[in-house]
């Protein structure tokens, strides 16, 4: 996997992740900074509003299950934030029911990742919604 | 009338009476005085009148003796003879006469005047003037038949009298003539004539002597009666019966007419008119009332009378003074003495109707209904006697209403519980057929009697089936004779017989059925009535969670070992990496290394701890349970975690009671539970303390974890011990528990037969606290206690349990050895048993056992109430017992009831409670 991150284009921009879990951020963050982005972190939503809002990130992975705020909320404040409102938001999360899905399409999240997941499949719907973007 | 009126009026009569007695007296009194004055008078006057007229007579028969002695006759007779002899006897007589009218003195004139016969009347004249001192007769003469003078006194005024009225009058008479009263100058005073007649020897009428009698006499004799009148204002009136006044007390002219008002009074009634005396307004102008007597002239003996009247007048102010002081005494006097009357009236009338009055406003009352109503009379007489009488008899009268009023009601009320009775029972058969359970009534013999729609429903029977059967008919079941029998036994003892049952209906089909009968005590029989439940639903749903229950525990367990296997490789994988026995490993490698392991140990906590949980809430799990010092683990779980507080500034101390005795628990469970709670503490702790306790209390070991940390609300410590559930703690995330600790924490707690509780305060901070029965998990839950338990749920029915506890057993064991207790204890447990058995109270099943110097009475199938009498009369016959040996101030005997469910829902808090122990969570001081 990483090989071929490496072995492939290597790829820039900034992306939020945010999760309660400090490993998931730290394992993703570590892949993610192999791959060759930019990382910053919030452990719930509204450190990751706060975050989007001071950092603007190309893409902010959402986790759905946090104290304080959690995921749906946080994407639809960020939707309604003129600021944030571009930044393209993939769910992650351990929720795997269709209800989920379509809450998060419907709350404007680009794409869903069910926990646990394949770390390609993350890189390549990463890549392809930057890709998008520009 | 009213009875006040009717005796006002007496008493105004009597009063009245009084005043007309006055009045009449008075009136009477004043008639009779008038009477009597009356009398008086007329007899004065009568007197008086009769002196006058005595006196007159007098003059007259004096007259006529002076006639005779003067033998008057004779000088007559002679002149007689000589105009006898005269020619011209009338012009003779006229030329005298016109002579002596003119006053001449002839010679013949003065040979009449100077004669004998005249000197000889002269004589007398002065005779009676001497004597009399007045002149009594004022004229007197002689005249013959011719009527001339043949003699005088003094000078006539006439010389022929012949012509005047009088001396026509006069001669008519036999004998003499009284005259009215006249003026006569020469007395200058009134006189009246007195004529005597004379006659010759022959008899024929030679002439006449007139004597004028001087009027004065009268009037003296008159005035003599005045003086000796009596009355002051008495006056003395002669009238002639011409009506003209002769004399009168007061001022007057002679011969003035009578006053008018008189007049009617005297002249106008007869002389025999009763009385002779009046009343008339007084003849002096301004004069009041005059009293007016008069008596008529009557003349004497030979004289007539001249028709005089004399009338006595009085003042009648002086005449009735006796009458005015009569009545001015007796006025007053009635005044007072009627007002007083009429007063007395009024107080006698008032003591009389007031009285009257309350007995008939009593009466009216009564009438009306008022039976309270009694007469208030207090006087002694008989109408305070029958107002007693009175009241009595409404006492009576009114106890007798009310009995009769107290008999309606009863009488109304029978028929209104009759009514009642019948809507109830209509009400009840109404509901009974539209009650979706069914309803039977059966009697002891098991025939039943009644069953409702429902009943035939599920036992498939119609109501005419129904009733021609026994419960051993329609009640098809298994193990049918023991239920039955348990049944009959059941109902001998007038118990309630409640069952869930598989039946088999009339038809074939199965069902279950949730039986509940009790019994229907009346004075006339016994009967049971209860009530029949479908449950073939309940309990297919009730399969059908067991079922599930089983395959999900079944699944839990597969998937976690199914779980387990891959995970095991994992693990071994990556230990074995880590530990560089596949070859050295760079610092990332390590980094990311290290997150898996930690995450494959997380996964496989996660799954060991599902599986726990799920062990323990089907109670499968495995204890090794072992007698302990609960201290010493406190001491092991508190140095194990000492490092987990370095960072913190929080201290982890322990508070230990040092009085613990070991107690028998699973070591590592328990060091798990202690465990979990402190990691809570030090995960909700910033700063502060953090304190491991063990107390003692009531035969449990209380441990406690107490922090100083952030509290937990109300709503949350309701979620806490339930699976899964997590309390955020404000911004932090998770830490990275599985949400089941304090879930399987209570588990073993529980299965310790323990409790595990919280009490906190937000911002205050938590104490967490288990218990841990001092006597052990199997001891304790005493199979007596739980088999009643179980059987009772299973029937749906109640038990009691009673401890029979010694209060001074501490004191009491410094005194006597256990033994010896113990053996008090047994014969009490005896005696207990004998009583219970000889009432015929002990049901199947009812246990009296000792343990550990307590006595437990197990009570099967018996409620509270029923409990509590059984409780009362062992009490009373322990306390006999101990009396009798002399034990009752030594020992304390501690007595408790308590029934299930009511009290409890397992054996060890059934127990524990029984014992007189705190139930549910003790505060730890």
């Amino acid at each position: 996997m990483l090989s071929r991150v490496a072995e492939g284009k290597t790829r820039t921009g900034k992306i939020l992740v945010v999760d309660d879990e400090q490993d998931i951020v730290t394992i993703i963050g570590k892949v993610l900074s192999k791959s060759g982005y930019d990382v910053v972190t919030a452990c719930d939503g509204l450190e990751g509003i706060a975050k989007a809002e001071s950092e603007m990130p190309d893409l902010i992975l959402l986790d759905n299950i946090m104290p304080n705020m959690d995921g749906p909320t946080a994407l639809a404040k960020l939707k309604a934030s003129e600021a944030t409102q571009g930044i393209p938001v993939i769910v992650v999360t351990a929720l795997a029911d269709v209800e989920s899905i379509v809450f998060a399409q419907k709350g404007g999240a680009v794409d869903y990742v069910v926990k646990p997941f394949d770390y390609d499949t993350l890189l390549e719907k990463i890549a392809q919604t930057l890709d998008s973007k520009d | 009338m009213k009875v006040k009126q009717k005796l006002a009026l007496g008493f105004t009569s009597v009063a009245l009476m009084v005043a007309g007695i006055g009045y009449i007296s008075v009136k009477t009194t004043r008639e009779t005085l008038q009477e009597t004055i009356g009398q008086k008078s007329v007899t004065t006057a009568a007197e008086t009148l009769d002196r006058i007229d005595r006196n007159i007579f007098r003059r007259i028969e004096e007259a006529r003796i002076l006639a005779n002695s003067l033998s008057l006759d004779k000088y007559a007779s002679l002149s007689n003879k000589k105009f006898d002899a005269m020619l011209n006897v009338q012009g003779y007589i006229e030329k005298v006469d016109k002579n002596w009218v003119a006053k001449r003195n002839t010679p013949t004139i003065r040979n009449i005047l100077n004669n004998e016969l005249s000197e000889k009347l002269k004589e007398n004249i002065e005779f009676y003037k001497q004597r009399y001192g007045y002149a009594v007769f004022s004229e007197i003469f002689v005249t013959n038949k011719y009527g001339v003078i043949i003699g005088s006194a003094a000078r006539t005024t006439d010389y022929l009298q012949a012509d005047e009225q009088w001396y026509q009058n006069a001669i008519v008479e036999k004998d003499f003539w009284v005259g009215e009263i006249e003026y006569d100058v020469s007395i200058n005073s009134f006189a009246f004539d007195i004529v005597i007649n004379l006659y010759d020897e022959n008899g024929n009428f030679a002439g006449i002597f007139e004597a004028a009698l001087n009027v004065k006499e009268v009037i003296n004799i008159i005035k003599e009666a005045e003086a000796a009148a009596k009355f002051e204002t008495a006056e003395f009136k002669l009238l002639t019966k011409d009506k003209s006044t002769i004399y009168s007390t007061e001022d007057f002219e002679f011969l003035q007419s009578v006053p008018v008002e008189l007049m009617n009074h005297l002249y106008g009634r007869k002389e025999t008119d009763h009385p002779p005396y009046f009343i008339a307004a007084g003849d002096k102008p301004g004069e009041g009332q005059e009293f007016f007597a008069y008596v008529h002239s009557r003349g004497y003996k030979d004289y007539k009378g001249l028709g005089w009247m004399l009338v006595v007048e009085h003042e009648t102010e002086e005449i009735f003074a006796p009458v005015a002081k009569l009545r001015n005494i007796l006025l007053p006097i009635s005044i007072i003495l009627s007002t007083t009357a009429v007063l007395i009236g009024l107080f006698i009338s008032r003591l009389i109707s007031v009285p009257i009055a309350k007995l008939k406003d009593a009466a009216v009352k009564i009438n009306k209904g008022q039976l309270t109503t009694r007469i208030d009379i207090k006087s002694k007489d008989e109408l305070g006697r029958f107002a007693e009488a009175f009241n009595e008899i409404v006492e009576r009268y009114e106890q007798a209403t009310s009995s009769i009023g107290k008999l309606n009601h009863e009488i109304t009320d029978l028929k209104e519980i009759e009514e009642t009775l019948r809507q109830s029972k209509e009400q009840l058969r109404l509901i009974s057929e539209t009650l979706p359970v069914g309803v039977f009534e059966v009697t002891m013999d098991g025939d039943l009697s009644y069953t409702n729609t429902e009943f035939q429903r599920i036992f498939e029977v119609t109501f005419i089936e129904s009733i021609n059967m026994n419960l051993r008919q329609v009640l098809q079941t298994d193990s049918q004779e023991d239920i039955c029998q348990q049944w009959f036994e059941t109902m001998k003892k007038q118990k309630h017989f409640t069952r869930d049952l598989h039946i088999v209906t009339a038809k074939g089909k199965y069902r279950w059925i949730h039986l509940d009968s009790i019994p229907l005590i009346t004075d006339t029989c016994i009967r049971y009535t209860g009530t029949i439940a479908d449950i073939s639903e309940r309990k297919k749903d009730e399969e059908k969670l067991k079922e599930a229950m089983t395959t999900k525990s079944e699944f839990i367990s597969t998937v976690s070992h199914e779980l387990r296997t891959p995970l095991t490789s994992i693990k071994a994988g990556i230990d074995f990496i880590l530990n560089g026995s596949v070859g050295e490993i760079n610092y990332e490698q390590k980094e990311f290394l290290d997150i898996v392991k930690r995450n494959v140990d997380r996964l496989a906590r996660l799954i060991n701890d599902v599986l726990n949980l799920q062990r323990l809430e089907s109670g499968k799990m495995a204890f090794n349970t072992q007698n302990n010092d609960i201290n010493k683990i406190a001491e092991e779980v508190q140095k194990t975690m000492l490092s987990s507080v370095k960072n913190k500034e929080v201290e982890l101390i322990v508070e230990l009671d040092n009085s613990l005795t070991e107690i028998p628990f699973d070591t590592d469970r328990i060091i798990q539970v202690l465990t979990n709670l402190v990691n809570n503490a030090i995960k909700f702790t910033k700063e502060g303390t953090i304190t491991i306790a063990t107390a003692k209390s009531h035969g449990m070991v209380h441990v406690s974890v107490r922090d100083t940390g952030l509290g937990i609300g109300e709503q949350d410590t309701a979620k806490l011990f339930r699976s899964f559930e997590q309390l955020a703690i404000g911004g932090k995330r998770k830490t990275g528990g599985s949400g089941l600790g304090l879930a399987i924490s209570k588990g073993i707690v529980e299965q310790h037969n323990g409790k595990i509780w919280v009490e906190s305060e937000l911002g205050k901070g938590s104490t967490f606290t288990f218990t841990l029965p001092e006597h052990g998990v199997e001891g304790f839950s005493n199979r007596y206690v739980y088999d009643a338990i179980t059987e009772a749920k299973n029937n749906y029915a109640k038990m009691s349990l009673i401890a029979v506890s010694i209060n001074n057993l501490e004191q009491l064991e410094k005194k006597l050895p256990g033994t010896k207790i113990d053996t008090i204890l047994q014969d009490m447990k005896v005696l207990m048993e004998d009583n219970l058995r000889q009432k015929n109270q002990q049901r199947a099943g009812d246990i009296i056992f000792q343990q550990d110097k307590e006595i437990f009475v197990v009570l099967t199938g018996c409620d509270r109430k029923n409990a509590s009498n059984v409780e009362q009369r062992l009490k009373q016959k322990t306390q006999e017992f101990l009396l009798k040996h002399k034990w009752n101030n030594e020992i304390e005997l501690f007595f408790s009831c308590v029934t299930y469910p009511d009290n409890a829902t397992t054996d060890t808090d059934l127990i524990e409670q029984a014992r007189g122990l705190q139930p549910m969570f003790p505060v730890l001081s």
